[in-house]
Order: structure tokens, then C-alpha cells, then sequence
């Protein structure tokens, strides 16, 4: 398994971590979920995940978006979010899951995290 | 069949309407009335209310304080439509259905005579504005000792306009009815602008006891029309005594002897107007004394009675359309919650299909088994936001039965522990062994201890220390049952403690639908119980949900018996 390739799931229903894992794992990705209210003080403890899927239906707090602005992020959501980076992606609500595994190896593939 | 209901316009009940058929309700604090009051000033058994010669009797139980009806103590009472009835702090608007249905009958008891009609040769011979002076009360008292004074009228008048009415058609009835009473007239109806067609329609007929029920009320077209458009009222001349009439073809062939007819200004528009008018011959009348015909200051006073219920009927129309703003708008926040709570459910659904598809493409039955596990993870979730959401819609009495508290947390206990395993939560229960069996709704408070347990595992989930401990209990002194949840989350912020119980709101965004602790919340109420939180900022939170327990018998005698 490739160490570096490391996806954070933010928020939201467990279903996206349990299918994340199911997919990726076994080609060589790490899937781990964070709360909400969790993520923040997860950034500041260790190395930035490659890939941070951020469910903004799930998430009050606008900064935990903010503090994971070194990893490739991807957010999933009802609604486009109002401060999103050109690097960044967006998908909305319901979107189809081998488009989200897509978009997630392409980062992997594009870009490490900083 | 007879149909009527009772409205609670004040009370912890507060908006709960029941129905009332042919069968006696029983009204009352205790378990086993129709209409259970959660209100301390109520007895066990208060009032009753029976359906006998087809209308319905409210009857005093021997309360401790007493059962009134629009203010007065009563024993026994039979109920009119809009009556209001009070046991201990609570108010019960009386409706009678029969009343509504009949309205749309109206129409076909008023005959609008057409313009040019030759039955309709009606005759002004007296018109007011709508500024003209009511005439001192004295004067009025002195002419006439059978009638009220004009003020008393208006003071009646006043009150109806003021009392909570379920419609429209039900208030002006009741200013009809008393208008009829106060002025001696025989017949009279209400005539409104359909603010929509601008046709005018009959609203409400009243008729004076004596009068052929089922007769039409023939109204003068020209009347009315002359009414509308100078925004005056009017007296018409004693038909039967004019000799310009033809005795055989004219108003008179209608009985009509007398009538007036005056505008229902509101405050920017006409909105109608009432008609009354008197059949009874001359000669009659004044062998019971009466007035042989209407006076110039009834003539003012139904002016002034026209513009109260002007107001009134421009004030109904005010809520109505306020009411109906305020309810799509809650329908509008309704669709978009519920909706997104859907499309969370539908992407859970997805995910988990897509890895069924996956694994029976690849023969990996350890991936089907996975998304199968999402699916019907997802499955549930439907099943419990449809359960809550008919919790939570339905005027609903709880169906009471013996049963153990302690057995109804246990199975929401082992419904929720692999739920509490997935997210790495430990789930503790410690049932009271010595809780008696008792009489609760065992579906209703299964259903509020599996919301707040659901809500527990939630907050606590990704905590370090990630423990949900349920307790049960009985408080003796106060006779309380008793369901608290304790968990090591977050805990809730001051600022949102207020808002926790209020129906679409969540603090778990797209994990939560807003519905769960509200009808958690619904389900107690129907107990006569409350839910209290205590929470502290990353020490987590406690819910205590506790009711009084309804059953009749001592809480030691129910422990030995059962």
C-alpha cells in the first residue's frame, strides 16, 4: 500500500467513508472520516491527507474548510460552495459514486499533498 | 351522522382538536377520558359531553372546579356552535359541524330577487349614512322596554366579533342571530362581495323562531344594488300597507311588510351588506306589544352593527391570509428539509448499489455484503423519518397499555448496539430493577428513547471517550417514570439550546432530519411528561424524559400485582 495516498472523508453519513474504503483500499488508497468538529484540530496533528472529501451539508463550521487548503479537496453538497479554489472540485447532491472515485483518482494521480 | 369537535384555544393541549360523534367523551387529567387535559386545575374526571336529541349536552362531573361555558358555571349545558367551555385553565372552542355543513345551503335560502323583478317593488323611505349619530341610549330604552338599548346591542355585538370563531360563516351567524334578537325583526341575511368575482353571495340566514325554516328570504335586488352604490342604509316602506303596491303581486306576496337593509363598510372597501326584515302582520305585533314596524335609531344602530361586522369579516380575512402565508411557508420548509433528508437517503442508497454492482461484476461476495449492508442501513432510515413523520403530523391519542419501561429501553438497546459498535461507541444500560409495570404508550416512548439514543451515538461518534449510557427510573415523590440518555459528545452550545426541540432543526446537518427530538418531544407531551437537557460544552450532554405515571393504583401495588 502506498502510504501517500491518503483520503480523509469530512462529515456527512458514514456510507461515503464504508464505499470510499470498499473501492480504493484494495489499490493501494487510505480512507479514514473525520467529524466536523473533529477535523479542525486533526489538521494541525499531522501530515495533510492527499485527497479531504468535505460533505458541506454536514459541516457548520465554514473554517474547517479552510484549514485543509494543502490537500487536493474535493467537496460533495446540496448546494455549490461560496469559496471554492479553481484546484478544488465540487459535486452535487446526489451525485453517482463512480464519478466520486474518479475525480478522487484523478488527484491522487495529479497532484501530492503539500 | 352528528359531527362536532372541540377546539383547544388555551391550554397545555394548546391546538389539538377532537372529534365528537354519538359516543359520550369524557373530559378530564386522568388516563382513561376521550379528552385527556394535561392542566392541574382539572379533575381526574371533569365533564363529560353527550349526544342526545340531536345535540350535543356538556355535563359537570362533579369537578373540583368547575365546568363553565362562555363564562358562566354550569351543571348541565347543551352546546351551541361556538360556544366556549372552560375546565381549569383550558379552553375549549365548541364547533358543530352540522352548523358548517349548512353553509353552503345558504345560497339556496336567500332568493336575490333580479333587477326589474315585479315581485320586487320595494320602496326607500328612510337612508342614513355611515356617519350618522347613534340616538342616546335612554331615548331608545324609554320608546321600547322589550328591546335592549342600542349599546347593549353593540356591546353584544363587540364580544362576538372579539370571541374565537372557526369561520367566517360561523361569526356572522352568531352577529345574525343576535342583530335579529335585538332589532324584533323576523328574518334577516348577511350578503358578501366575493372579493374574487365581485359577485355577491349569501353568507348567512337567520330566521326568527315561528318562521318556516325551510321558506326562501326573498332580498330586493334594488335594494341592495341602491345600498351599494350610495353606501347608505335603508328602511322600506310597510308594503303591505301601501297603496302603490298590487296586493297580489307584489312584495307583499313575499310577507314582506318592512325591511332594511344597510352597507358592511370595512375599512378601505364595501364589503356587503346586512338585509333584515319583519313578515309579521301588524296586527299581531301589537297584541304582544311589540313595535309595529322598524324605527329610524334601529335603522342607525344596524348601520353601526353593518360596520362591526365589516371589521370583523376584514379582520378574518386578514388572519385567514396570514394563516395561509405562514402555512406555505412552513409547506416550502417542509419540501426542502424533507427533500434533502431524501436526497441523503438516495445517495447512501447509491453508494451501497454501486458496490453490489461492483462485487457481482467482480464474483466479491464480501463487497455485495457491504453495499447490501448500506442499502439496508439507508432502508431504515427511510423507515424511521416515514415513523416520525406520522408521529409528528397526526393529532394522535397514545395507545396506553401495560407494559415494562425496562423492557421497552432494553429492546431499543439492542436495536441501536451494532449501530453503537459501527461508529466505536460503547453502549451502556442500567434499567432500574425495581421499576414496576405500568401504563404507557410502550410504541410512542420506544420510539422517543430510540430518537435521543440515535442522537447520543451521533454526537459521541469519533470521540476519544465515546460512551452513551441509558438509565430508567421512578421518582417516588413526584411519581414520575422516568428514560435518561447520558453521553461523552460535544455537547450542545448555549446558543442552540433553545432551538433543539423546534421542528427542522439539527445540529448533525445532513445526518439529522430535525424531526427526531421534536416528536420525541410530541410523544412525552401526549404522557403529560416533558423532556429537560443538560449539557456542558465538551463534557457532553444528558436528556431526562419524564412523564407521571398514569396508572390509577399505588406504584407498589402495581409492582406486586402484575
Amino acid at each position: 500500500m502506498d502510504a501517500l495516498r491518503r483520503v480523509l472523508v469530512i462529515g456527512g453519513a458514514s456510507d461515503t467513508e464504508t464505499v470510499l474504503k470498499a473501492v480504493l483500499e484494495p489499490r493501494g488508497a487510505t480512507v479514514e472520516r473525520s467529524r466536523s468538529h473533529r477535523a479542525k484540530s486533526r489538521s494541525a496533528a499531522g501530515p495533510s491527507p492527499e485527497v479531504v472529501v468535505i460533505d458541506l451539508d454536514a459541516e457548520h463550521d465554514s473554517g474547517v474548510a479552510a484549514c485543509w487548503q494543502k490537500s487536493n479537496r474535493v467537496f460533495i453538497g446540496s448546494n455549490f460552495p461560496t469559496s471554492i479554489a479553481a484546484d478544488d472540485r465540487f459535486l452535487s447532491k446526489p451525485f453517482q459514486f463512480p464519478e466520486l472515485v474518479k475525480v478522487i483518482e484523478e488527484l491522487l494521480e495529479a497532484r501530492p499533498a503539500a | 351522522m352528528k359531527r362536532a369537535s372541540l377546539l383547544v384555544v388555551q391550554g397545555a393541549e394548546q391546538g389539538a382538536r377532537f372529534e365528537l360523534g354519538i359516543e359520550p367523551v369524557f373530559i378530564g387529567r386522568g388516563v382513561h377520558n376521550e379528552i385527556r387535559l394535561h392542566d392541574t386545575e382539572v379533575s381526574r374526571v371533569h365533564a363529560s359531553i353527550q349526544f342526545s336529541n340531536d345535540s350535543f349536552t356538556l355535563t359537570d362531573r362533579k369537578s373540583s372546579n368547575g365546568s363553565f361555558v362562555n363564562g358562566k358555571s354550569v351543571s348541565i349545558h347543551p352546546l351551541v356552535d361556538g360556544d366556549q367551555i372552560q375546565v381549569g385553565r383550558s379552553v375549549l372552542l365548541f364547533s358543530d359541524a352540522e352548523h358548517e355543513d349548512r353553509s353552503h345551503t345558504i345560497a339556496d335560502r336567500v332568493q336575490l330577487l333580479q333587477r326589474h323583478d315585479p315581485t320586487d317593488r320595494s320602496s326607500i323611505i328612510s337612508r342614513i349614512g355611515q356617519d350618522s349619530p347613534l340616538p342616546p341610549v335612554a331615548i331608545v330604552a324609554d320608546e321600547d322596554a322589550h328591546s335592549p338599548s342600542n349599546l347593549v346591542v353593540l356591546y353584544r355585538i363587540t364580544e362576538e366579533v372579539a370571541r374565537p370563531t372557526v369561520s367566517m360563516d360561523q361569526l356572522l351567524q352568531r352577529i345574525l342571530d343576535l342583530t335579529i334578537e335585538a332589532i324584533g325583526a323576523d328574518r334577516g341575511c348577511v350578503l358578501l362581495t366575493d372579493p374574487l368575482t365581485g359577485e355577491i353571495r349569501p353568507q348567512a340566514i337567520s330566521q326568527h323562531r315561528g318562521i318556516d325554516q325551510a321558506s326562501r328570504m326573498p332580498v330586493s335586488r334594488t335594494i341592495v344594488d341602491y345600498v351599494f352604490k350610495n353606501n347608505q342604509g335603508v328602511r322600506t316602506a310597510d308594503a303591505q300597507h301601501d297603496s302603490r303596491f298590487d296586493a297580489g303581486r307584489s312584495i307583499v306576496q313575499a310577507g314582506i311588510r318592512e325591511a332594511m337593509c344597510v352597507p358592511m363598510q370595512g375599512r378601505h372597501e364595501l364589503m356587503g351588506v346586512i338585509y333584515v326584515d319583519i313578515t309579521t302582520p301588524v296586527d299581531q305585533l301589537l297584541s304582544t306589544g311589540k313595535p309595529a314596524g322598524f324605527r329610524e335609531d334601529q335603522l342607525r344602530m344596524l348601520v353601526a352593527i353593518g360596520r362591526q361586522a365589516a371589521l370583523a369579516v376584514e379582520n378574518y380575512r386578514y388572519q385567514q391570509a396570514i394563516v395561509k402565508a405562514e402555512r406555505l411557508a412552513a409547506m416550502g420548509q417542509t419540501i426542502a428539509t424533507l427533500s434533502h433528508h431524501i436526497k441523503n437517503i438516495l445517495q447512501g442508497i447509491r453508494g451501497g448499489s454501486y458496490l453490489i454492482d461492483m462485487g457481482l461484476n467482480d464474483h466479491n461476495e464480501d463487497l455485495v455484503r457491504k453495499g447490501w449492508h448500506v442499502v439496508e442501513k439507508n432502508q431504515n432510515k427511510i423507515y424511521n423519518l416515514v415513523m416520525d413523520m406520522l408521529t409528528f403530523s397526526k393529532e394522535r391519542q397514545p395507545a396506553l397499555e401495560r407494559a415494562n419501561l425496562n423492557d421497552t429501553v432494553a429492546d431499543v438497546i439492542e436495536l441501536m448496539q451494532s449501530r453503537a459498535a459501527e461508529c466505536s461507541v460503547i453502549l451502556q444500560y442500567r434499567p432500574d430493577p425495581n421499576l414496576a409495570v405500568s401504563t404507557f404508550d410502550s410504541e410512542g416512548i420506544h420510539r422517543a428513547v430510540l430518537n435521543i439514543v440515535t442522537n447520543a451515538i451521533d454526537a459521541v461518534e469519533g470521540s476519544e471517550r465515546a460512551i452513551v449510557l441509558v438509565e430508567t427510573g421512578h421518582q417516588p415523590d413526584s411519581d414520575m417514570l422516568w428514560v435518561a440518555v447520558s453521553d461523552t459528545g460535544p455537547g450542545i452550545p448555549q446558543d442552540q439550546m433553545g432551538k433543539i426541540f423546534h421542528v427542522f432543526e439539527s445540529t448533525k446537518g445532513a445526518r439529522g432530519t430535525g424531526l427526531g427530538l421534536a416528536v420525541s418531544q410530541k410523544i412525552l407531551r401526549e404522557h403529560g411528561g416533558e423532556i429537560t437537557v443538560e449539557s456542558r460544552p465538551g463534557e457532553g450532554s444528558r436528556f431526562t424524559l419524564a412523564w407521571p405515571r398514569l396508572d390509577d393504583e399505588p406504584s407498589s401495588t402495581a409492582a406486586t400485582t402484575e
